[in-house]
């Protein structure tokens, strides 16, 4: 069987959107210019439970959370199943199983290659407060909180299909550790720094095969001030309502400028993540080893 | 839950024991076997279900199983099906009888409003003909649209909302915050002259898809009901194609993002 799906995972708010839209632009955009709204939803959010509707013979919305997971495997190998190529499919979801029927909910006999993307804790808290419209300090207890799973709602429907996310070292632990996928994992501080020398790597260990120049010439058509100057001109169909700005700042270490990150909440995020960042040379006093 | 299929008179649900594995030949999804004349699908821990002939629904429950979940997917999915195999098309809309005599389907993916615009439009003197899954078939005076539901289907958040209190309502199955809302409703097939679709905008709005048939077809093809179940060359397609040539075709904006009475008064005033 052809393993079809590659992945871009990552916690929310460390670079996928940035990663797809190279690939994006390397896989279909040609020598055309390549816009933000132009990015596939790579089945995540509302297209994800248009795939869903469309492949199970249930609804998601009529199903309960266990009888989700039971069927998404099975969607997700249909899916792969009847994919002509390669496909990207963005995931800010852990690495899990169906707690009922134990399959991992991404089949990985499906899945070609995950790029895993990790970013600083202490950034990925201030991105996500601005993007969510939330407190610094709300979004601290967000990425600590100890499930393994946002809690489901049960009392509306989303349009997004129920991500289950995790805490941010949940999440990073979940694909790094001791998963069954092919898994190549990037710090988004790195892929920032020297992004001509890191997107090659990157895009050969996921089984791509681009020109030089062409990933080049990507990398240059998706500069993050390209990206900011575009939001501007013409928004971005992912900004959720209430957020000021998708492409918001990107640059590592963004949290020193911005002072909502205060001590009490550092130290929780280091007390909650210690491990998890240690593993990726993420310090306590917010430096970045190499690795 | 035995008995007619609501919105398909004809048609029969019928309890039984068991339904076994189908051959793997007739698979065509993540449990779903199809074959000529027969669909079989299961919703773990709820039910087995198998649809023959555009007739029958034969019911197979897991023990234990919601007796709420157990009629829901027998009056979603299988309805649909047997939609489908009765060479018809169910149409994923809601579909509403104006006070004028006018019907109108609003066709929309699941979680885009639907079943709220129906509630509000029928606290303002409008009748429900379908929630969700509307039967449309042809007939000599043009397509025509089956009542099969006299309550809609509301999350706890549309319930607030729309100042409904849910406590005294039924909930549609166990675990979910998700409740029938009755609402006067139909009785007999109604002439189907307006589509509309239900669109995700900042602004809302009503106006007419001032496009050929084909570009029309293609506008709402994405609204037949689980193709998945039908056969390739469905009928169910050539149904849609016969309801977009002979009606008025329509983008009803602002799901999601304007209030439903918002909403609720462009219908209004388009359909007085």
């Amino acid at each position: 069987m052809s393993r079809n799906l590659v992945l871009i995972a990552s916690y929310p708010k460390s670079g996928n959107t940035w990663v797809r839209l190279v690939l994006e632009k390397l896989l279909y955009g040609g020598r055309d210019t390549f816009s933000i709204n132009d990015l596939s939803h790579g089945f995540q959010g509302y297209p994800r439970r248009l795939m869903f509707d469309s492949i199970a013979p249930a609804d998601a919305a009529d199903l309960l959370p266990e009888e989700l997971d039971e069927f998404l495997p099975l969607v997700y190998r249909q899916l792969n199943d009847e994919m002509l190529q390669r496909t990207l499919t963005k995931v800010h979801d852990c690495a899990r199983r169906s707690a009922r029927s134990g399959d991992w909910i991404l089949p990985p006999d499906c899945v070609q290659s995950v790029i895993y993307l990790v970013r600083h804790p202490f950034d990925v808290a201030v991105s996500y407060a601005r993007f969510s419209d939330i407190t610094v300090q709300a979004a601290v207890e967000v990425m600590s909180t100890a499930r393994d799973a946002w809690p489901a709602q049960t009392d509306r429907l989303s349009t997004a299909l129920q991500p289950h996310i995790g805490s941010w070292s949940g999440n990073v632990r979940s694909w790094t550790e001791a998963s069954p996928y092919n898994v190549v994992a990037i710090r988004y501080e790195d892929l920032h720094a020297n992004p001509q020398t890191i997107f090659p790597q990157l895009i050969a260990a996921a089984g791509f095969a681009f020109a030089a120049a062409d990933v080049a010439a990507a990398i240059e058509e998706t500069s993050f001030d390209r990206l900011q100057a575009e939001e501007r001109e013409h928004g971005f169909r992912e900004r959720p309502p209430g957020a000021r700005a998708f492409f918001r700042a990107g640059r590592p270490q963004a949290w020193r400028e911005e002072g909502d990150l205060n001590d009490v909440l550092r130290e929780a995020l280091v007390r909650d993540h210690r491990e998890a960042m240690q593993k990726f040379g993420y310090r306590a006093d917010g430096r970045i080893d190499p690795l | 839950m035995e008995g007619p299929v609501p919105g398909v008179p004809d048609a029969q649900i019928r309890w039984i024991e068991a339904l076994p594995d189908p051959p793997d030949s007739a698979r065509r999804g993540p449990k779903l076997w199809r074959a000529p004349g027969m669909l079989q699908f299961e919703v773990p821990g709820v039910a087995r279900y198998l649809i023959c002939g555009g007739v029958t629904v034969d019911v197979a429950p897991f023990p234990g199983a919601d007796p709420g979940a157990i009629s829901l997917f027998a009056h979603q999915e299988a309805r649909a099906a047997l939609i489908h195999q009765r060479g018809e098309l169910p149409l994923h809309a809601c579909t509403l009888l104006a006070p004028s005599g006018t019907a109108i389907a609003i066709c929309g993916h699941s979680a885009i409003g639907k079943s709220t615009l129906a509630a509000e439009m029928c606290r303002r003197g409008w009748l429900l003909v379908a929630d969700g899954i509307t039967r449309v078939s042809m007939s000599a005076v043009g397509p025509i649209a089956w009542p099969s539901d006299s309550s809609v289907k509301l999350w706890k958040d549309s319930c607030k909302n729309l100042g409904i209190e849910p406590a005294g309502l039924q909930r549609v199955r166990q675990g979910a915050d998700r409740f029938a809302f009755a609402c006067a409703s139909a009785k007999s097939p109604v002439p189907l002259p307006w589509i509309a679709k239900f669109s995700v905008s900042p602004v809302a709005g009503f106006e007419p898809v001032n496009q050929p048939a084909g570009t029309r077809r293609a506008v709402f093809a994405e609204y037949v009901y689980k193709p998945r179940f039908g056969s390739a060359a469905s009928e169910g397609a050539q149904t849609l194609a016969h309801l977009v040539q002979q009606s008025r075709a329509y983008l009803l904006r602002g799901a999601r993002s304007r209030p439903i009475t918002e909403i609720a008064e462009y219908l209004e005033l388009a359909l007085q």
